[in-house]
């Protein structure tokens, strides 16, 4: 009914909406009944806007934005005060602004002295600011060291402010996100400051309500300072905030999120929570946006610190869990019991340390057994000298590392653990394992037959066998209700102990994980690294494994009897993502494998999204390897891609050879050749990434029409490393180049690249001991575990998808290009602006296929109607068919190499192929380029190439393609009077034609 | 190949009086804000409320920090940053819807992607649906609707970027409010 009102009656309807509005409900019936028999239209329509009224409330706060949000309203946040005069304060700059107000510094020219001006964000009304005034002037009259005092409350034409001191420090979230895990008795010693200054606002009868770790305050001499009493209070107060609710979702009690009563219990949770952001970095209640948190707080048990890979003396456990109650009346009830039952947990944890300090006189050992399961190490101790510096070990010696001992577990979790183990010394310039491989060859030596498994016994032998100085042996056994892990460290020569840790753990699945990844970190720290490079990264407490759940790694990790296929492991990538959601790796592995296959997929951006995410879980490698995946598959961004490789080759020289090698693809894909040449003879020198790096220099060198260089390098590369597969394809680049310079750039990277890279990256990957990584390359090039080409058709319902479709089907197949013109003009011939971005995308694909059959204006002007505007998830989609009209457009144009770089920018088939495999698919254009340009040997490669791919590699594009690959062969080979030749491509053509479809 | 601008990439520059500049600086915002929405999706994609008026705050702090903006530059902002908001979220949701339509991505999609539910998205796209609907009859109720709903602006703000009194923002809001409220019910 409303709808069909036009501007005149909907003011009409508007006047009377109000009119009616402001009555009460008799009268407002009365006026109804009046109406309905002048007026019916108006009637219903005014009768709808007051149903509409009346549930407006209900209905429209519940949408994701509005008016329940306003609580975030920072509409002074840009106030734009500095320099200007309040009164006695002359502002100085903005400090600070967020969701409470704006913060400036500012000077009181009669005080003379530095203070801060809060403006709060009040939208009240005159009483309710009165109160909220009052109030947070009460509270900011209160006289304790830990609360920060409010000098005046001033009314200004900008609106109250509060006067306070200016403290400059950093708040507790900053010194969190800096530093966290923070050390316990830091902790302690804020919480009970905290604890403190609360206990005397309490007493005042003051809650605070939004305590976070943005509102505490640390000072330079350790102070912390708790900040803004009284404003949430105020804010509960304001009208503008629909629900009532205030505070900050992380922080708030389940009886603040209930919108129950709140008292002073409140702020305790809040300390709960923030004590243990401290001691873990990590909130105990996660979830994904904020109704998933509030939901966790109201009904799940907060993650054990433990799970965490974090240890708390059971004291501070207790604190967490006192706090943590989710009944209020389970609660420790006041800030002044908490006060009490800080001081206590302080003296218990000095008592602790020292007993520990004597105990290590004695022992001279680091492990100490948790008894009831909850690990307990040396967090308060300072390290004796390290074995390095102390001449045990010397830097760089390798360790053999003796098979994990895990009697009564699972016996694949050893291959799990002993991941964790080596993980954990992966970044170490300290002293280095020695891998599965080469301990495999070591065995060899000795006459052992393959699959012996290494005991201590035999690392012994082996290590001193082959000259290594210590022996590390790790094992995990059943004891009474729980296991104890030990990890010993042994000297060779004589069998002594250097290093010997040992914990309980009563719970193998969750806390195994985190126990055995503190006894690696306290081993390493025990090893120490050399000295004088003092560049090598110290070893972060990080989370084992990036899980905590031994059940999550067994999924990801565990040894199959056979390799695993992709879909199987993203399969279990995705079951252990479902039991740890924040497990680094296994996002990782999923955006790593579908990257190969998938690559534009909303799955992909997901999981290299989350990896990229949680990359602070991840090893300097990792994150380089992570963040350039997902600059370069995601976000499409190389230099960004490139700059994430680059800055993790800055922060550590040593970084593994696939980052220089990246790094050089990078560049060669970006076309800065030059850099490409600097940079690859800059690493050359370093022999382990050297061989790799050839192959991108070799392609920067062919790509500048420097062929003698490139010689050169491709017989340095052979003489490195007699790799046939990798050294032909290289000097198939040099021989294609030669053939015809323009198109040698275009064949590099269209067809050669691929194998190239991947027999590279397979050599380089078992150069490096990764088998899973190598094998997972030369799967690639058997190409055997093939991505499904399945969804490939799944938008051929729309019309202009069919439309697309079927102008292919005349240009490719028919060579009818007045036909394909007639069912494009059909769609497009009056092109009307993108509805939505499919419609962007065809419409792309129509501008490709227009300058295919010679309409280069029509081609260009869609290009141009459609490019701009794509939404995120079709941008990078339209990115690439773009290219590939363009490709089209310089083709009719007859600017072969620029159509030759656009197709192979286009990485891409421009016959709205799912992009997995693409450079087969870019050669059948490839090749037409090179036919339009006479380049008949060149085009002659292409289609070889394009018919000699396994099928898969050409997915559906055969459809289109192969009749004419073949035809086009056995014409070019005919023409050069190689009859043999063209007659056994006739015959594959007629064979092809005799299949059913 | 283009490359956009990274968050701390080049921010617009803005050397030109305030009156002049608005005008000659629409396009380059309306880009620059679109970029740093898509950005905070693809950030948090699970968020599927965004919290646009921290958005539309930040956007207008980074473009408009330096040089201070007389208050009628800064309500037009706000009334362009919110028509913005509105056409980030409904681009959003239905590249969202089009993902759960396509085959490949949903049978792929993981768990973690499935748990975030569209229906908040779905809201963004019935409003907007109905909001095109009242433009049509009253294009300054909805300038006041995207004001409020999806840039997340203050009735004050609301008011001075659609250029009414404060007392004719709330009339208007409140009628739009309830035909709205209507629209979506009936949907």
């Amino acid at each position: 009914m409303l709808r069909e009102l036009d501007a005149a009656r909907w003011r009409e309807a508007g006047t009377l909406f109000h009119e009616l509005v402001a009555l009460d409900e008799p009268s407002r019936s009365r006026r109804l009944t009046q109406l309905g028999h002048s007026d019916p239209e108006l009637r219903a329509a005014v009768e709808t806007l007051l149903a509409g009224d009346a549930i407006a409330d209900k209905a429209l706060p519940s949408l994701p934005i509005g008016i329940g949000n306003l609580d975030g309203d920072d509409a002074a946040a840009a106030l734009g005060l500095e320099g200007e005069r309040l009164g006695r304060f002359r502002v100085i700059e903005r400090i600070a602004w967020g969701g409470m107000g704006v913060v400036y510094g500012a000077e009181d020219t009669e005080l003379h002295r530095t203070v801060a001006l809060k403006f709060p964000l009040l939208h009240v009304t005159d009483s309710a600011r009165a109160i909220t005034l009052r109030e947070a002037r009460s509270a900011g009259a209160l006289d304790h060291p830990n609360l920060c005092p409010i000098y005046d409350v001033v009314e200004s034409e900008r609106g109250p402010f509060f006067v306070m001191p200016l403290y400059r420090g950093e708040t507790l979230k900053e010194r969190i996100a800096r530093a966290a895990p923070l050390d316990a008795s830091d902790v302690l010693a804020i919480l009970e400051q905290l604890a403190s200054g609360l206990a005397c606002a309490h007493g005042a009868g003051i809650v605070h309500c939004d305590i976070k770790p943005g509102n505490v305050m640390l000072l330079a001499d350790g102070t912390a300072k708790l900040l803004d009493f009284g404003l949430a209070r105020a804010a509960a107060a304001d009208i503008s905030v629909a629900s009532g609710v205030v505070g900050t979702i992380g922080y708030m009690a389940p009886e603040q999120i209930r919108n129950d009563p709140v008292d002073a219990r409140a702020d305790l949770w809040a300390l709960g929570v923030i004590l243990y952001e401290m001691l873990s970095g990590l909130r105990p209640f996660a979830g994904d946006g904020s109704s998933q948190i509030a939901r966790a707080v109201l009904d799940a048990e907060p993650r054990a610190l433990a799970a965490t890979g974090i240890a708390v003396a059971p004291v501070v456990q207790a604190l967490v869990s006192g706090l943590l109650a989710k009944e209020p009346r389970a609660r420790i009830q006041t800030a002044a019991e908490l006060v009490r039952l800080i001081a206590s947990a302080r003296a218990d944890l000095r008592q602790l340390s020292s007993r520990r300090r004597a105990r290590r006189r004695v022992a001279a050992i680091g492990g100490i057994l948790g008894a009831t399961g909850v690990l307990a190490t040396a967090l308060w101790l300072r390290p004796p000298p390290s074995l390095i510096s102390s001449g045990k070990l010397a830097p760089r010696d390798t360790i053999v590392f003796a098979d994990f001992d895990v009697a009564g577990l699972d016996s694949n979790d050893g291959r799990v653990l002993d991941t964790l183990v080596r993980g954990g010394f992966a970044d170490s310039k300290g002293v280095t394992l020695m891998g599965k491989k080469a301990a495999e060859a070591a065995l060899a030596r000795m006459r052992r037959p393959p699959g012996t498994s290494l005991t201590p016994q035999l690392a012994r032998e082996l290590a001193l066998r082959e000259d290594k100085r210590a022996v590390l042996s790790a094992a995990v056994a059943p004891i009474g209700d729980g296991y104890v892990l030990t990890l010993r460290l042994i000297e060779s020569e004589s069998g002594k102990q250097l290093a010997f840790f040992e914990n309980t753990v009563a719970d193998p699945e969750r806390e195994l994980l985190p126990a055995l990844a503190l006894q690696t970190q306290a081993l390493r720290e025990r090893i120490g690294e050399p000295e004088r490079d003092a560049r090598s990264p110290s070893p972060r407490r990080r989370k084992p494994l990036t899980t905590s759940s031994l059940e999550a790694a067994r999924l990801l990790w565990r040894k199959p009897g056979r390799p695993r296929r992709d879909d199987e492991k993203i399969a279990a990538a995705r079951a252990a993502i479902k039991i740890d959601s924040s497990f680094a790796y296994a996002w990782m592995d999923v955006g790593n494998m579908l990257s190969w296959t998938h690559h534009r997929s909303a799955l992909l951006d997901s999981a290299l999204g989350q990896a990229y995410r949680l990359r602070g879980d991840l090893s300097l490698f990792e994150q380089a390897q992570v963040g350039s995946l997902y600059w370069w598959a995601v976000q499409r961004d190389r230099r960004a891609a490139l700059a994430a490789l680059e800055s993790a080759l800055a922060r550590d020289s040593t970084i593994e050879g696939v980052v220089p090698l990246n790094i050089t693809e990078e560049l060669n894909d970006i076309r800065d050749f030059k850099r490409t040449e600097a940079f690859a003879r800059q690493i050359e020198r370093w022999k382990n990434v050297g061989p790799a790096v050839s192959g991108a220099l070799v392609w920067a060198q062919v790509a500048q029409g420097e062929y003698a260089a490139a010689d050169s390098t491709i017989a340095r590369f052979r003489a490195l490393r007699p790799n046939v597969r990798a050294a032909s394809a290289l000097e198939r680049i040099g021989a294609i180049s030669r053939l015809h310079l323009d198109s040698a750039e275009a064949i590099l990277n269209g067809m050669a690249n691929v194998a190239v890279l991947m027999s590279e990256r397979a050599a380089l990957h078992r150069l490096r001991g990764r088998l899973a990584e190598a094998h997972k390359a030369e799967q690639w090039l058997d190409s055997n575990s093939a991505a499904s080409a399945a969804a490939a058709g799944a938008r051929f319902d729309s019309t202009s998808g069919r439309t697309l479709s079927l102008a292919r089907e005349a240009l490719w197949i028919r060579h009818d290009s007045s036909e394909a013109i007639r069912q494009l003009d059909g769609h497009w011939g009056k092109a009307s602006p993108a509805q939505d971005s499919q419609d962007r995308v065809d419409g792309i694909q129509a501008a490709g296929l227009y300058a295919a059959v010679g309409r280069v204006m029509k081609a260009d002007s869609l290009v141009s109607l459609f490019e701009n505007g794509a939404d995120t998830i079709a941008k990078r989609s339209i990115y690439e068919h773009r290219q590939a009209a363009l490709a089209e457009i310089a083709l009719a144009r007859r600017n072969f190499v620029e159509a030759l770089h656009l197709f192979r920018a286009s990485d891409l088939a421009a016959d709205g192929l799912p992009a997995t495999r693409c450079s087969v698919c870019v050669l059948p254009h490839l090749a037409r380029v090179a036919e339009r340009a006479g380049w008949s040997d060149s085009a002659r490669v292409f289609w070889e190439g394009y018919v000699t791919q396994p099928a898969i590699e050409r997915l559906n594009s055969d459809q289109w393609f192969l009749p004419t690959a073949y035809s086009r062969l056995a014409t070019l080979a005919s023409q050069r009077g190689d009859l043999a030749t063209a007659a056994t491509y006739r015959r594959s053509l007629a064979s092809l034609r005799n299949q059913p479809r | 190949m283009s490359h956009p601008a990274g968050p701390d990439g080049p921010s617009t520059p803005d050397q030109a009086p305030p009156e002049a500049s608005l005008d000659s600086l629409i396009e380059p915002l309306y880009e620059r804000l679109r970029a740093l929405a898509r950005q905070r999706l693809r950030a948090a994609p699970w968020e599927n409320s965004l919290n646009t008026t921290g958005l539309v705050h930040e956007a207008y702090l980074r473009l408009a920090d330096s040089p201070r903006r007389n208050s009628i530059d800064r309500a037009r902002f706000l009334g362009l940053a919110s028509r913005v908001m509105r056409d980030v979220l409904v681009d959003h949701a239905r590249a969202k819807g089009a993902i759960k339509r396509g085959g490949l991505t949903h049978t792929l999609a993981l768990d973690a992607e499935a748990a975030r539910s569209d229906v908040d998205l779905d809201r963004v796209l019935a409003v907007d649906e109905a909001l095109t609907r009242l433009e049509a009859i009253d294009p300054r109720q909805c300038r006041l609707v995207e004001c409020r709903y999806f840039g997340g602006l203050s009735l004050e703000e609301t008011a001075a970027a659609v250029e009414v009194s404060l007392a004719t923002a709330k009339r208007d809001l409140r009628l739009a409010r309830a035909w709205l409220a209507a629209q979506i019910e009936s949907a």
